[in-house]
């Protein structure tokens, strides 16, 4: 990859990836951090990697980092303990797309970031595994039960309103 | 013995040796046969989501809407996991040129152009120095006032480093000799070659206007007031910079250090300081910091640098002055 492609990667691909670790790990400072980290390495590697591929393992790599920075916080939660929480408080949700993002928060992390994945960039069940290092399969169970947890949370929050 | 006759024994000794399952079917098989109407929860869920993520086979598909006509709750299930495709926000990533990197052309081209930016810049400067001097030329003045007593000359030991200073001019008193009234005299700095201090004595003027400097110890580049045979008070302080220092201030304020609120106040070393770590950065990818940490009173406390190879936090030193 010549410097001219790296800056066309910037252009590209910096807001989808920023997008995608923001939502996910709802920091935007760290999400600004993990953003230029993962630029950064790719401009270690920059003539190993070629253009094509440059999507994949920018969202691979910022992936990697979260996931590192999650563990280490020990942030990791259940289903159980997250969809219990909070509930009754937000109510306030006016839009769907709000109330599905405040559930979004709630989902256990494997479950988000391929849920995330899927809507935000549109990637196939093999490019979320390539990205996540999970199988297909693992990541279509992922995918359904990330979405009946989000239908659920949909269905309460209706309940509560 | 032949070895094809050996094997074609074998083959016909096992084929005795098979079992033949009996020829029965379940009885009440029908019973166990499903249709799409019998399809569980779970199984609309399934469906449901397969279809939201476009991986339902044909089959899946008319087995699900053949479902969904028949069973009002599959069709609420059905509809609340459409409803869980989230949208992406539009937000973009702010430091996006930072992240960047220069091509050898590019840095070049940078280098060249800041060079000659510079140099212009620097010759602008030179020139209008050169040809208009009073846009350079910075003029502090302080008044100061005096009551004098009658028919008591006042002196004024007066020592200007250049220019040196000397009486311009004074409008004429019209009671000179009597108290309390006011006439004027104005000191005014202009070019002289003389590098002695001048003496100057009012014999005749109960009030006069001096231009000193904004410190009260009337210290200036241009003048220092040594003597005086009465108690000279400051009262008001004019700085009067040229238009051009006061543009080059502001401009450098807003343009270079990206200050939001206006201001000309005269720019000081470390703010020269920090606007040439920041065009350094900007020029050749490092990443340097030079700040000012300040207390709770404002006032600057230490200066900060970082930097790959050195790292130093620098407490300023306050003097009485």
């Amino acid at each position: 990859m010549t410097v001219k492609d790296y800056n066309r990667a910037v252009d590209e691909y910096a807001d989808a990836v920023y997008r995608f670790i923001r939502a996910d790990l709802r920091d935007d400072d760290r999400a600004h951090d993990i953003v230029q980290d993962s630029f950064e390495k790719l401009w270690k590697h920059v003539a190993e990697i070629e253009y094509p591929v440059v999507k994949s393992w920018l969202f691979s790599t910022a992936y990697h980092t979260m996931i590192d920075i999650i563990r280490k916080e020990k942030r990791m939660t259940s289903l159980e303990e997250t969809m219990e929480a909070d509930l009754l408080t937000d109510s306030q949700y006016t839009d769907l797309n709000e109330i599905l993002h405040a559930a979004l928060e709630r989902l256990p992390e494997q479950y988000r970031s391929v849920v995330l994945l899927r809507d935000y960039e549109g990637y196939s069940y093999k490019e979320i595994g390539d990205i996540t290092g999970l199988s297909e399969a693992q990541v279509k169970i992922n995918i359904y039960r990330g979405r009946m947890a989000l239908k659920n949370y949909i269905g309460k929050i209706e309940t509560v309103i | 013995m032949d070895p094809e006759r050996i094997n074609m024994d074998e083959d016909e000794f096992m084929n005795a040796a098979r079992l033949r399952p009996e020829n029965i079917s379940l009885p009440g098989k029908d019973l166990l046969r499903k249709t799409p109407a019998d399809l569980t929860d779970t199984h609309i869920e399934y469906l449901s989501v397969a279809s939201l993520e476009n991986d339902l086979s044909p089959e899946q598909r008319v087995e699900l809407e053949i479902n969904l006509r028949e069973n009002s709750v599959s069709r609420a299930v059905f509809s609340a996991i459409q409803k869980t495709r989230l949208a992406a926000p539009s937000v973009t990533y702010k430091n996006k040129s930072s992240l960047k990197k220069l091509t050898a052309g590019q840095k070049v081209f940078r280098i060249v152009t800041s060079g000659i930016s510079a140099a212009a810049a620097i010759a602008i400067l030179v020139v209008s120095y050169i040809f208009i001097p009073d846009l350079f030329r910075e003029r502090n003045s302080q008044i100061v006032s005096a009551t004098i007593m009658e028919n008591v000359p006042y002196t004024f030991l007066i020592e200007a480093t250049d220019p040196v200073m000397r009486i311009r001019e004074a409008p004429q008193a019209e009671e000179p000799f009597k108290p309390a009234k006011e006439v004027f005299a104005l000191l005014s700095s202009v070019p002289d070659t003389s590098p002695e201090p001048v003496q100057i004595e009012y014999q005749t003027l109960p009030l006069a206007f001096i231009p000193v400097a904004p410190d009260i110890r009337y210290q200036t580049s241009e003048l220092s007031l040594l003597a005086s045979n009465n108690d000279v008070p400051p009262l008001e302080y004019y700085e009067e910079r040229g238009r051009l220092r006061r543009f080059i201030a502001s401009t450098f304020r807003e343009k270079v250090l990206g200050e939001e609120k206006y201001s000309d106040d005269p720019i000081k070393a470390i703010d020269i300081a920090i606007a040439s770590v920041g065009g350094l950065n900007k020029l050749l990818d490092w990443n340097m910091e030079l700040m000012e940490t300040v207390d709770e009173a404002g006032e600057v406390k230490s200066v900060y640098f970082s930097s790959a190879l050195l790292t130093f936090n620098s407490p300023v030193r306050k003097t009485n002055e």
